[in-house]
């Protein structure tokens, strides 16, 4: 356990270390964070409600859906397809750790740095724009959006391995990665609440595993999910999970057959 | 300016024979650059389905700015992202001496050695869009309103260019500032929302997002007529100067190049 905990902390370090790419970093999200804001601002100001959405309800999801997203989507497992196509991946073979454990240290390491950063930068924001925010003041439902959050912080490290686990079999890991980050903004409720698309649709998208990542922990810190949408979206989510588990698995499995440790 | 001719008609010969060798590069890029333009649109189109007009701007205006912003795109990355994404990498591995040694202009020769074809699907993307509104919705163009989009769109290109340009030039001192384009292509993002968004808001965001918002925004308000022809003339004095001034910069950088680990 202490090997990981340490890993954890030297990608902390590391970070730290060039901190002024990390900052600058930061200072993108910030400003992604402040477009997508007031763009909602003006157009839930401009007419009286949107959909089912108050103008503070709709700007609570744009602050909250930015922050499980800096804690979500935060991921050093980028660097997987490349330590398999430069055959890296031999050194951790020969290690003795699980190479998936070291890499979610990793991912641990630099969410921690990156909720460390999003709470002082949203503190600040509040401070400067006071927006009309709603808090959640009910313990229950606090802690389960934690925990839909740690479940979609998991459902997301399978996710990225499954989509790094491609270089494998092929030296251009950077495309299904660049195509499925296009789309997950879109898919996980990271631009819109889902709920706004035609019910078929949405309906369709609650049996995928994106909209598990941001836009079900962001409704539940809204209290706006039913007892049995709550039940129904954990299952869901922890259907996934053991899903993409396995799937990572068999392809972890499969992969190594095929691995040469080329370039070594 | 021949020599120049000849040498980028040599350099779309090879990028395509580039792309025809790496298939699935080319693939990916095609399927990204696709998905990439059509959810920039949908998003409009959602964000705006419940609204009559923001800040001035109709919904109808809202998806002509995406539809431009989606054409923009397409030429910018087309002719220059690849390129300024692997400058910062030239520095870092001293690969800056090979371009510095040939008998063409080093700058131009960095911004124009790779082209990225699949971008033109969202440049397809973007004027199918923009054609279908403008028919569909009955907007009336005036041959004078396209010729000032189109001097708008080359002045905005130009503007970002420069800004780009200007920007990965600092990689030449802090060579680990990789993630800096990155930056700029955030706020290029921002530039698929109207002008007057971050005008209401505050001057700061206002003076960091100008330069960026106007480079669509401007275009899409002469091809809607929702603004005077003089305000050209500001747009395109800013695009001269950072041009100039990243010339002036890029040329004060290399005095500073070391070519570490060449």
């Amino acid at each position: 356990m202490n090997q990981y905990l340490q890993i954890a902390k030297n990608t902390w370090d590391e970070a730290v270390t060039y901190r002024t790419s990390f900052i600058l970093y930061r200072f993108r999200e910030v400003l992604q964070l402040l477009s997508m804001y007031f763009l909602w601002y003006f157009v839930s100001h401009s007419q009286q409600g949107f959909f089912d959405y108050t103008q503070s309800s709709i700007l609570t999801y744009v602050l909250i859906s930015a922050f499980v997203g800096d804690i979500v989507f935060a991921t050093r497992t980028t660097a997987i397809a490349s330590e398999i196509n430069e055959g890296v991946l031999a050194n951790f073979l020969l290690r003795p750790m699980s190479y998936l454990r070291y890499h979610f240290a990793r991912d641990i390491g630099d969410k921690a740095l990156n909720i460390s950063f999003s709470l002082i930068e949203l503190f600040v924001v509040f401070l400067i724009l006071q927006p009309p925010f709603q808090f959640q003041t009910e313990f229950i439902t606090n802690m389960l959006f934690i925990v839909s959050v740690l479940l979609a912080v998991i459902l997301h490290f399978f996710i990225s391995v499954l989509i790094a686990f491609v270089g494998f079999w092929s030296n251009e890991g950077w495309g299904p990665r660049f195509i499925f980050y296009q789309a997950i903004g879109f898919f996980s409720g990271g631009l819109f609440p889902l709920d706004i698309l035609p019910f078929p649709i949405f309906t369709a998208f609650q049996f995928l595993p994106f909209s598990y990542l941001t836009y079900f922990p962001a409704k539940i810190y809204l209290g706006n999910v039913s007892q049995t949408e709550l039940i129904q979206g954990f299952l869901i989510q922890v259907c996934w999970i053991f899903i993409m588990y396995k799937l990572v698995m068999i392809v972890w499995r499969k992969g190594l057959r095929s691995y040469t440790a080329q370039g070594r | 300016m021949k020599k120049f001719i000849a040498i980028y008609t040599r350099l779309l010969t090879i990028n395509a024979a580039a792309l025809v060798a790496y298939r699935m590069n080319m693939i990916n890029s095609i399927i990204g650059s696709g998905v990439w333009g059509a959810f920039s649109i949908i998003t409009v189109l959602l964000l705006t389905s419940k609204t009559t007009a923001v800040l001035g701007w109709s919904q109808a205006d809202f998806m002509v700015l995406a539809a431009v912003q989606s054409i923009f795109v397409g030429i910018f990355d087309f002719f220059f992202s690849r390129n300024i994404e692997r400058f910062p990498r030239y520095v870092e591995l001293g690969q800056l001496d090979s371009f510095l040694l040939k008998p063409i202009a080093a700058r131009v020769l960095i911004s124009s050695l790779y082209i990225n074809y699949g971008s033109l699907i969202r440049l397809l993307i973007g004027m199918l869009f923009l054609s279908y509104l403008l028919t569909t919705l009955h907007i009336p163009v005036s041959n004078m309103q396209v010729l000032f989009f189109i001097f708008a769109l080359c002045v905005g290109i130009i503007l970002l260019y420069s800004l780009c340009f200007l920007l990965v030039t600092i990689t030449i001192w802090f060579t680990r500032l990789s993630n800096i384009i990155e930056l700029l292509y955030t706020l290029r993002g921002a530039s698929r929302f109207p002008l007057a968004i971050f005008k209401e808001v505050s001057v700061l965001l206002f003076i960091i997002f100008f330069p960026l918002t106007v480079i669509v925004t401007r275009p899409t308000e002469f091809l809607l007529a929702k603004t005077s022809y003089e305000n050209i003339i500001p747009m395109s004095v800013v695009a001269l100067m950072l041009f100039l001034l990243s010339q002036l910069f890029w040329k004060f950088a290399l005095r500073s190049y070391t070519s570490a680990s060449s």
